[in-house]
């Protein structure tokens, strides 16, 4: 167990070194030195990242690999499966309907919000929508610490709102509305647009040519 | 100098009690009854106080109201009672506690809530704040 809270740079650290062990055999065996070699960082990053969780191995020896998966999968919370609200059952919300619907999928949208009344009571890829002001009561039945905000920007602070007295723990936000949550919820926003301007931000200052406006 | 009161809550009734019982104590109360109405009579009347009912026409309307009222420099600082039948209404059974940032309020109040407990909060506030 972690001594203190986990930072979520370590968290996303882990999951990047979870994602290269799970290309390994189980069997093999693996130094923090050639993990941090593939991944461009530090043995003694990775070392204290690792320590920082559990008693993976002796990193003079290596680590079993599949020994450090099953590790590093418990300190993400990867051993159970992680039912998901979804609010906002639009365009985006039913592509992440039909990509996490499925009951084997370790991130699961377990059930479905939205204003619209031709989609209350409906099941969409499997998942039975509810109107939002059900969250509450479906939430904690369903035991959900997760939600997602596909909604409308002017929806999605309200989406946000309902969340939290549901109590939820978490919520990825994809609408590009800033929202805001009490500061025992974590937030991650998810938004495309941002991304892309980070994207054309970084072209339009490192071409060795000029990209002409329209191009 | 007499204090000022803004009541916030879409119940008629309830606001109606409430600003005769608050008055006969010596406050001036100002009414509104939605999210809008709210946030302008709070700019204008610069109250010392706000009673705030988190459902309005959004069930939580009131949560936005505390959240836009702290926007603006000459309101900031006003204490927010923030009076709630949700938790009730939509079976909620986690208590909802302020937040420095998204429930930016003074005191919490469960509905039903008397005539005489709303009176007392409001000395007490206001008190707190001398």
């Amino acid at each position: 167990m972690p001594k203190e809270k986990a930072s979520e740079n370590a968290a996303i650290r882990l999951s990047l070194y979870l994602r290269y062990l799970r290309e390994m055999r189980e069997e093999a065996r693996i130094s923090s030195e050639q993990l941090a070699e593939s991944l461009g960082t530090s043995g003694a990053r990775i070392r204290k990242d690792l320590s920082y969780f559990g008693q993976f191995g002796t990193p003079s020896k290596g680590y079993r690999v599949g020994k450090l998966r099953e590790g590093i999968s418990k300190a993400l919370g990867l051993d159970r499966v992680w039912p998901i609200a979804l609010v906002g059952v639009g365009k985006l919300g039913r592509v992440l309907l039909n990509n996490l619907a499925f009951e084997k999928s370790r991130f699961h949208i377990q059930v479905g919000f939205d204003v619209n009344p031709n989609r209350i009571g409906r099941r969409i890829a499997g998942v039975k929508i509810y109107h939002p002001y059900q969250m509450p009561k479906i939430i904690r039945k369903q035991k959900i610490h997760i939600g997602m905000i596909t909604a409308p920007s002017e929806a999605a602070q309200e989406s946000a709102d309902l969340l939290v007295i549901s109590g939820i723990k978490g919520i990825l936000n994809f609408s590009p509305a800033r929202v805001v949550v009490p500061s025992y919820v974590k937030l991650k926003n998810v938004d495309f647009t941002s991304q892309l301007e980070v994207i054309t931000c970084y072209i339009v200052n490192n071409q060795r040519f000029h990209l002409s406006p329209g191009n | 100098m007499e204090k000022k009161v803004l009541l916030v809550d879409d119940e008629v009734d309830f606001v109606e009690v409430n600003k005769v019982a608050l008055e006969n104590k010596g406050y001036k109360v100002v009414a509104a009854y939605d999210e809008k109405e709210a946030l302008e009579k709070a700019l204008k009347e610069k109250p010392d106080v706000i009673i705030l009912d988190v459902i309005l026409k959004r069930k939580t309307g009131g949560f936005n109201v505390s959240r836009e009222l702290r926007k603006y420099e000459e309101i900031r600082n006003t204490p927010i009672i923030m009076l709630t039948a949700i938790r009730e209404r939509m079976d909620i059974k986690e208590k909802i506690k302020p937040d420095k940032e998204w429930l930016p309020v003074t005191e919490f109040l469960e509905k039903p809530v008397s005539p005489a407990e709303l009176i007392e909060k409001v000395a007490e506030v206001l008190q707190r704040r001398k």
